[in-house]
């Protein structure tokens, strides 16, 4: 398995059954969050079972230009919040669903993959529960889908 | 479980066999890197899985709380407030959904230990553990179940704890020690329920024609109100490694018939919840709904 070169010398080999949520980022300012702010949101009422994961690996939609329709980067979940829209994104008070409750993913460093997967056929992802190994030696986004982490979340 | 109006309710946990990919707690290694708030999430996955098994009473993982001196209690306070929104959040599905939750942390808070920073360190896990209740929103029969070990060191351990950490404890009778009749004693001197383990009780020669007697004495350790945790499971009779397996080690799955007899002795005493003490978890739940519903005839109706 391809080892990733993390500045905290993690993850190593030992983690390969680390739970990985893969989950969709699909506008600019998004990711900007995830890579600068190191957090990314997930709404509540649509958030995947299970929710615990290790890690969240980035799906990146048509949005993204260049970077598109693929899993590209990493991030360690540090620990987890709910809180409102407006809470994380005071810039816009009148959105729709700024009271709507967010679970917050606060993360570590992104970390781009060693190998980003495409998704050359399913375009339409959202979440995927999978595996740290899966994730790194996948050559498909199809490839990320059975079987979950046997260890579990933080395992 | 119901029979003629009785309500007896199965529990299990930590680990959930039929979905051994959701964790019990934040494992990520060192301890420093782990946070409260993603123990709580893995919760909410395993508390949700147990729901849809129909299953309401779970056992949290003892390393739920990481918390072995004073310094951690410190450390372990701050993570409660961080976790806050976390907290409400599974506060919230466990009040609508009417969980209980327990915890038996046995090898961390040993308040008979004699060694002082042995001592320390059970006093400090105990008042994380019991503020983690109490942060949960947890009605008073949620509690902390710990063996006296030795009673008047237990005495003189229970005595350093705050009032409202005193009252999240429950004492369990053990497998070799103390007697019943002493834990039942100490059980009303601190004022603490008593849990009982049926295995245990077994193991220390307690007999089947007794037990209703000593099951209304643990009833009577639990206030008005408060549904007695009781906590059963029969001892393996395998041959591993072509050794007799010992009477206190637990069998993967239960043994329906002695459950039936145990369950006929415990429901005219009232509702109560029963925690099985299963190598198999939820699989040896599931399965003990299955068996007692065919082998019962139709006398005990499951819920």
């Amino acid at each position: 398995m391809a080892e990733l070169s993390w500045g905290d010398g993690w993850p190593g080999n030992d983690e390969a059954d680390s739970a990985v949520l893969v989950a969709v980022v699909n506008n600019v300012e998004d990711l900007r969050r995830a890579r600068e702010e190191h957090w990314y949101r997930i709404p509540l009422r649509h958030a995947p079972r299970p929710l615990a994961a290790r890690y969240v690996a980035f799906y990146l939609t048509a949005a993204l230009g260049p970077e598109r329709w693929h899993v590209r980067y990493l991030a360690e979940v540090r620990r987890y919040e709910l809180r409102r829209r407006v809470e994380l994104i005071p810039s816009e008070p009148f959105h729709p669903r700024s009271q709507e409750l967010y679970v917050c993913l606060r993360l570590g460093p992104l970390e781009e993959l060693p190998r980003p997967i495409p998704a050359r056929r399913l375009r339409r992802v959202t979440f995927i529960n999978t595996t740290l190994s899966r994730l790194l030696a996948a050559e498909d986004v199809r490839e990320l889908f059975g079987r979950a982490a046997t260890r579990g979340a933080a395992a | 479980m119901r029979w003629e109006g009785r309500l007896l309710r199965l529990g299990t946990g930590p680990r959930l066999l039929t979905r051994p990919d959701i964790a019990t707690h934040d494992t990520r290694l060192p301890l420093s890197r782990r946070h409260l708030s993603v123990s709580l999430v893995c919760l909410s996955d395993l508390l949700q899985t147990a729901l849809e098994l129909g299953i309401r009473f779970y056992r949290l993982a003892s390393q739920f709380v990481p918390v072995f001196c004073r310094d951690d209690l410190v450390a372990f306070r701050e993570e409660l407030q961080e976790s806050a929104s976390v907290l409400r959040w599974v506060a919230e599905l466990m009040g609508r959904e009417g969980v209980r939750l327990t915890a038996h942390p046995f090898l961390q808070v040993q308040l008979a230990a004699a060694e002082p920073q042995r001592r320390e360190g059970a006093l400090a896990a105990a008042c994380a553990w019991a503020e983690l209740l109490d942060s949960l929103e947890l009605g008073p029969e949620c509690r902390i179940v710990v063996h006296a070990a030795d009673p008047q060191g237990f005495r003189e351990g229970f005595s350093c704890l705050p009032a409202a950490v005193q009252g999240r404890l429950a004492l369990e009778n053990e497998p070799s020690g103390a007697s019943l009749a002493t834990l039942l004693a100490l059980s009303l001197e601190c004022s603490l329920p008593l849990v009982f383990d049926y295995q245990h009780y077994r193991c220390t020669g307690g007999e089947a024609q007794g037990l209703a007697e000593v099951l209304q004495a643990a009833w009577r350790t639990w206030r008005p109100g408060e549904r007695p945790e009781v906590h059963f499971s029969t001892p393996r009779t395998n041959l591993e490694h072509g050794r007799a397996p010992s009477a206190v080690a637990h069998a993967d799955f239960v043994d329906p018939f002695a459950f039936a007899d145990f369950a006929a002795t415990v429901l005219p005493l009232g509702d109560c919840d029963v925690f099985l003490e299963a190598r198999a978890k939820d699989l040896a739940l599931l399965k003990l709904r299955a068996d007692v519903a065919r082998f019962s005839g139709g006398r005990i109706e499951l819920g």
